[in-house]
């Protein structure tokens, strides 16, 4: 962080007043008038506030590192198959296939939030989701230090599959046109 | 051959040539059309944008277009994958990009491979440089009285023709090209790097307008182009490094 001059101002004006008050409470004469007391009693307020605001928004202080790369070393990956869904128990029923082979190697029960909430959404009968094992790798940016560090960490994780097809394109474009024309009879 | 060099980065990417509009790849589309999810979405970065072109860098992979040349409307869409591990979800992207211009006109395809490999010792690393191109013809010509005197590649190419079978009949004259291009490295995005060296390969697969009808589009000869061969050039690509970087 850099404090420029106009910040150190009022800083310095919040440590004169500091010294004013305190001659004032051991009840020595105050030399300045009430209303210069007050004017810089605001300011020293006004700095302490602004103080506190960068310190909350972690402009420089706390937001050491940054991500730069996340790259994943994977042990296996295989595609999945949801079988059955239950919306009540939140949880699905998959059929787990070896992504190389198309073997099926097992059956597997996976509850909704094991997956991310935009995930969740595409979750229906017959969808593909994958199943991801591995090792994470994390490049960051420290800017204190200027050099950059990795951190490895295992994982477990389902992803989706996610894919383009013009029916399912067209369908929500056909389902949108329905509900639009539903509202002209209702 | 054992490789006596470590593979610092692999990016591999497709590359596609044709009448493509840089606005249908902007991170608002792909999300619209649920290719990529909340996250990828938030955390993409979009470096360029313009009518012509578009730049974005997501966390695992990158889209790239620009205009082929000055004089043509045609624009090389590049699809990148930055995350080795992600090669799976990488496909299902690139076949989504290709059914959603299904009807979109494309003359060529490309699978690029592109590695930064490290050397272990300058002379590793010099040796690599002398077996792709001899200095003794260079130096003869150029400095045959200095003997000491400084001189190294900047940037090597070579091209094979054939080398690849193509999904149709190539008209006279036109053919399947294999571009290999070798070049030095000092940095890499994130660090500075001793005795590094850049090697891409491209394979690269025109779609002649004879082969294109009705019934089958460009775009369905680029899929067809990618059934064939992305897994294997993939793998192909790697081996054919250790062959050509081992020293």
């Amino acid at each position: 962080m850099v404090l420029t001059a106009e910040l150190l101002e009022p800083v310095l004006n919040s440590s004169d007043i500091k010294t004013e008050l305190n001659k004032a409470s051991s009840g020595l004469r105050v030399v300045e008038n009430e209303k210069q007391i007050l004017s810089k009693l605001n300011t020293a307020i006004d700095v302490e506030t602004h103080l506190e605001s960068i310190n909350a928004s972690n402009t420089f202080d706390v937001v050491e590192s940054k991500v730069v790369t996340q790259s994943l070393d994977l042990e296996a990956e295989y595609y999945c198959v949801a079988a059955s869904i239950s919306r009540e128990n939140q949880i699905l029923e998959a059929r787990v296939y070896d992504i190389h082979s198309n073997s099926h190697i097992m059956d597997l029960e996976v509850p909704f939030d094991e997956f991310s909430r935009d995930d969740q959404a595409l979750i229906k009968e017959n969808a593909i989701f994958y199943w991801r094992i591995g090792t994470e790798t994390t490049t960051s940016f420290n800017e204190k230090k200027s050099s950059y560090s990795k951190q490895n960490t295992t994982f477990s994780s389902f992803k989706m599959r996610r894919v383009f097809t013009r029916r399912q394109f067209h369908k929500s474009k056909i389902d949108k046109r329905v509900a639009q024309l539903k509202t002209l009879f209702s | 051959m054992k490789p006596n060099f470590d593979v610092h980065q692999k990016h591999l990417s497709v590359a596609f040539l044709g009448a493509f509009n840089p606005l249908n790849f902007t991170p608002d589309w792909l999300h619209k059309y649920e290719l990529i999810s909340n996250k990828d979405f938030k955390e993409a970065k979009i470096q360029q944008l313009n009518i012509d072109a578009i730049q974005v860098q997501f966390t695992w992979f990158k889209i790239e277009m620009a205009p082929v040349s000055f004089n043509t409307a045609d624009k090389r869409l590049m699809v990148t994958l930055i995350d080795e591990g992600s090669y799976t979800i990488f496909k299902d992207l690139v076949y989504s990009l290709i059914e959603m211009h299904i009807t979109t006109s494309a003359y060529a395809v490309g699978i690029n491979s592109t590695y930064t490999i490290t050397n272990r010792s300058r002379e590793d690393w010099d040796a690599l440089g002398h077996k792709l191109v001899p200095k003794d013809h260079w130096r003869s010509v150029f400095t045959p009285a200095h003997e000491d005197s400084k001189l190294g590649i900047t940037h090597v190419s070579m091209r094979l023709d054939s080398h690849k079978e193509s999904v149709v009949n190539l008209p006279e004259g036109s053919y399947t090209e294999l571009n290999v291009t070798v070049r030095p490295l000092f940095k890499s995005e994130t660090q500075t790097l001793d005795f590094a060296t850049s090697i891409n390969f491209n394979y690269h697969f025109p779609i002649p307008d004879s082969s294109v009808s009705s019934t089958c589009s460009a775009m369905d000869l680029v899929r067809k182009t990618l059934d064939i061969h992305l897994d294997t050039l993939k793998e192909e690509a790697d081996i054919k490094l250790n062959e050509l970087a081992s020293v």
